[in-house]
């Protein structure tokens, strides 16, 4: 349960609270289930996060990807000194390290380099 | 002798000014007596150019239900200043060329550029933020000082990259301490040469240090983050080597949950590839 981005939400899965939009309009109402025509209707509207319950758990798409640890660390190690410059404490840059690391990890799997 | 990026902009000679054209259309959007058929009439003596806003207009970008297919549709449809930001965009690239390829590969460059302008555009409509495309061609123009560097500076420049191979410190960092000035005050001298607007230049100018930037604190925010996210999804290279220095007051001036930020890497990873196809087609030399 919590916010989640559009490409998350799945039909099925129920809103935690109302969307509304930016005039004060509501566009769908807590506990309303999702429908592939309300992520239309999401969608047109330019909505790119909403509060929905019973996310994370049946949502493949927000699972981690099973990861050989040695080359999750080994990324890790890349991003970290890729980092090296910016204060590594902050929300946003420990979350940019951790997707950093992932693309370096995928990009490792795939054989190429990311930090050159 | 200390050289100002002043001076640098004047020895530029054939970039001391933009393609006619460009300066054409953006006379006739900042005319109120000019009519959306004139910059249309403008824009379509430039075959290429018309050719690569039809692109965009009908890509990812804007995803309109049907097909636009006259340049008066587009102006209409994206509107005049939009389109003028956007021909900026696409029209700058065609003013650098004979950077040597050991120096900056130019490619690498423009989609590090592309990069940062796409994800500085997702993160102002996550703001809804009116005009995106100001966002898209500041975010293209940020690093545009560097070109001039290279034009006009290839010794020092080659010595500044040369010392961050070596001591791994940060690119900006050591253009400053090597030149007296870095290639974001360089960017904003050209812009200013080039008569953009104001906006362009403060927010290039402080890209790296954007609590100076006090007119237009949130696109200078929005652009420094931009940057930065473009570096760590690896998006091309303007020869900075690391993620530059984060600066958490340009953070929480956005105003963006953290929570959104896989999202947005998503949002900008889709649109680039399709952006830098469009773009980087026929605006090669």
């Amino acid at each position: 349960m919590g916010r989640i981005s559009l490409e998350a939400l799945r039909p099925g899965m129920n809103l935690a609270s109302d969307v509304i939009e930016r005039t004060g309009r509501v566009l769908l109402r807590a506990g309303t289930e999702i429908t592939e025509k309300h992520l239309d209707i999401l969608r047109k509207w330019g909505v790119i996060e909403v509060d929905a319950v019973g996310t994370s758990a049946e949502d493949p798409a927000l699972e981690l990807e099973p990861m050989d640890p040695a080359i999750l660390r080994e990324s890790e190690d890349k991003a970290r000194a890729f980092f090296r410059h910016t204060d590594s404490e902050h929300p946003a840059v420990r979350e940019l390290l951790r997707l950093c690391t992932f693309r370096i990890a995928r990009q490792s799997l795939r054989g190429r380099n990311h930090v050159s | 002798m200390s050289l100002e990026p002043r001076d640098l902009v004047k020895v530029a000679g054939s970039i001391s000014s933009l393609p006619m054209i460009f300066t054409r259309i953006n006379d006739a959007v900042n005319n109120p007596r000019s009519s959306i058929a004139d910059i249309g009439r403008i824009i379509s003596e430039d075959p290429g150019l018309t050719a690569r806003l039809l692109r965009i207009a009908n890509s990812a970008f804007y995803s309109f239900p049907s097909k636009i297919d006259t340049i008066s549709r587009a102006v209409t449809i994206v509107g005049t200043q939009q389109l003028r930001d956007l021909a900026l965009a696409t029209s700058v690239m065609k003013v650098f060329k004979g950077i040597p390829e050991d120096l900056m590969n130019m490619e690498a460059f423009w989609r590090h550029s592309i990069g940062c302008g796409i994800t500085a555009r997702v993160l102002a409509s996550h703001r809804r933020e009116a005009n995106l495309e100001r966002y898209f061609v500041t975010g293209m123009l940020h690093d545009i000082g560097r070109l001039l560097l290279f034009m006009n500076l290839p010794k020092q420049a080659r010595a500044a990259l040369a010392r961050c191979q070596g001591s791994g410190e940060l690119l900006y960092q050591v253009e400053y301490e090597e030149m007296g000035f870095d290639h974001a005050t360089v960017g904003s001298a050209l812009l200013q040469a080039w008569n953009l607007p104001a906006s362009l230049e403060e927010v290039v100018a402080f890209h790296h240090a954007p609590q100076k930037a006090l007119r237009y604190p949130i696109e200078a925010a929005i652009v420094h983050v931009a940057d930065i996210i473009a570096h760590v999804m690896g998006l091309g290279s303007s020869g900075e080597r690391f993620v530059p220095q984060f600066n958490p007051e340009a953070w929480e001036r956005i105003g963006v949950p953290v929570s959104l930020l896989p999202a947005t890497l998503e949002q900008v990873e889709r649109q680039f590839h399709d952006a830098t196809r469009m773009i980087l087609q026929d605006g090669k030399s």
